[in-house]
């Protein structure tokens, strides 16, 4: 969606405003309408997981592929590029800076949304743990379930990171 | 047959109204001050930009053909080598979007690759090359895909001066070894005489004229002299070599040290004026193509003054910086020295 929006006008200003509307809706505002949908199934974290990544990910993808200087798309037709050639091999290569970028900003940020729809609605998961521990005051449950969710995010970071590295490490 | 027909190309807020031939194999220089037009002709023969008029390919009308389809080769001022791909596939993406065979593009990229001796960049990145070596590896990635015609728009720009002058040969001998048609855009006169089959000058967007170096610097134009002013030349009536390289020429009563390999007769010198020094202190010792005079004439520009300057019998042109004329107060009546320097007196044996 973010390719199609970053290189399109038309599209962009086709779904831009519906998106600026729904971008602001906090992703635990949802929440509620997911479980009555959902139910609490494993469908509910999941959806809740791609709301609050999607919107940062699909504006930093936009920006990503409007960054590419235009001059290295004219380089590419005078060198006889088809547009899907130049979307593949030019565009979104130079756009993956942005885009992990994105990644790596939402990787922590959708666990926390996740832990706090399990602390508030969700009987299940790493959140709900917490709040049964709370309530029965027991503080080792809780500092092993605050470590593992540092590691957790930590480790989405490290994994976005590493993948940036090997894709773009050579030239960035 | 024409390897470049432009006729009446305007465009927006640049181009005039330009027609303009290009011959099959021939190098042309468009030369102009910044800003006049020559990298926006390049975009419209490249199809890069709107414009009206007619633009063919020896008898073929490109003027629908988008950029892709045009087969030609266009080495931008900045370059601008894929950042994300390496020496190799640099080159090589011209010739995956040709839709040469995967069999046949390593045996192109190696060709190439000898031909402008950057073999060994093989797996660097942009990033790791120095401005010479990008330099050759954007010609590289032009000449893989065999364009029927070459577009360089100031290549040498960013380089020094040494690095700049022995890519300048380079691209000479390589055009004339592949009798690639070539249009070359440049600001700098120099460049372009050294270069330059024929030169085309573009001034505010018009085409003020074309021909060969030596008919530009010795007559140029009406239009083009706020761009390039006229030499100064002084009739030659006698001469003898005195050395290798070196000859003494008689102008009347001044007596010049010119650089001369020898041929035919010595006509005339020609000295641009911004080559002749002027100062009111009399040069260091030995006194060699130094001279006194008289300025006659001033004529002040935005950054620099046009004098009239009467030396022995002759009357010269010679351009100062505006400082340099406010520091010494140069004025009419004030005797002053002129130097002739030894290296720019240009030698001429015939009629142009």
């Amino acid at each position: 969606m973010g390719i199609i929006l970053g290189c399109s006008n038309l599209a962009y200003k086709s779904l831009a405003p519906l998106f600026s509307i729904l971008y602001p809706i906090p992703a635990l505002g949802w929440l509620p309408l997911l479980m009555l949908w959902l139910g609490l199934s494993e469908a509910l974290p999941v959806t809740l997981i791609f709301i609050c990544s999607f919107f940062p990910l699909l504006y930093n993808t936009i920006a990503g592929i409007r960054s590419v200087n235009p001059k290295y798309i004219q380089t590419a037709r005078v060198l006889g590029a088809p547009p899907w050639l130049i979307l593949h091999h030019v565009i979104i290569p130079l756009a993956l800076p942005y885009i992990f970028t994105g990644l790596r900003l939402e990787a922590g940020m959708a666990w926390r949304t996740v832990v706090a729809a399990e602390m508030i609605a969700i009987p299940t998961g790493i959140g709900a743990l917490l709040i049964n521990a709370e309530s029965l005051i027991r503080v080792d449950i809780i500092f092993v379930c605050l470590f593992i969710l540092s590691l957790m995010s930590f480790g989405g970071e490290r994994i976005f990171l590493w993948l940036e590295h090997k894709l773009t490490g050579a030239w960035k | 047959m024409p390897a470049i027909t432009l006729k009446k190309i305007s465009t927006k807020f640049c181009l005039k109204e330009i027609d303009l031939e290009i011959k099959e194999g021939e190098l042309l220089v468009l030369l102009g001050p910044t800003g006049a037009g020559k990298t926006t002709l390049l975009n419209v023969i490249a199809g890069l930009v709107e414009y009206e008029g007619e633009v063919y390919f020896g008898e073929e009308k490109v003027d629908l053909l988008p950029p892709e389809k045009r087969q030609i080769g266009y080495v931008f001022q900045e370059l601008y080598l894929f950042p994300h791909l390496d020496v190799y596939h640099n080159i090589a993406f011209g010739l995956k979007a040709r839709g040469f065979s995967p069999a046949e593009i390593p045996g192109r990229i190696s060709r190439v690759m000898e031909l402008l001796n950057i073999g060994h960049l093989r797996s660097r990145y942009p990033r790791n090359l120095s401005g010479g070596e990008k330099q050759r590896v954007a010609l590289a990635r032009v000449l893989a895909i065999e364009p029927r015609i070459l577009l360089l728009d100031e290549p040498l720009s960013n380089l020094d001066y040494s690095l700049a002058k022995l890519l300048r040969l380079e691209i000479k001998e390589l055009q004339r070894r592949l009798s690639l048609t070539t249009l070359y855009v440049t600001h700098n006169f120099s460049e372009a005489r050294e270069l330059a089959d024929r030169i085309a000058v573009i001034v505010e967007g018009e085409l003020g004229q074309v021909g060969a170096p030596e008919e530009i610097f010795l007559r140029p134009g009406a239009k083009i002299q706020g761009f390039i002013p006229p030499p100064n030349l002084l009739t030659v009536d006698r001469y003898e070599a005195i050395g290798p390289g070196l000859a003494r020429a008689h102008c009347g009563k001044l007596v010049l040290l010119v650089p001369w390999e020898g041929g035919d007769s010595l006509r005339e010198i020609a000295i641009m004026p911004y080559d002749i020094s002027l100062s009111i202190y009399p040069p260091p010792a030995p006194g060699i193509n130094k001279y006194k005079g008289r300025i006659i004439k001033t004529s002040p520009g935005r950054y620099t003054i046009q004098c009239q300057v009467e030396v022995e019998g002759h009357l010269l042109t010679v351009e100062v910086p505006c400082l340099t004329a406010e520091e010494q107060r140069l004025e009419v009546g004030s005797p002053v020295w002129i130097n002739f320097n030894f290296r720019k007196l240009k030698t001429l044996t015939g009629v142009y």
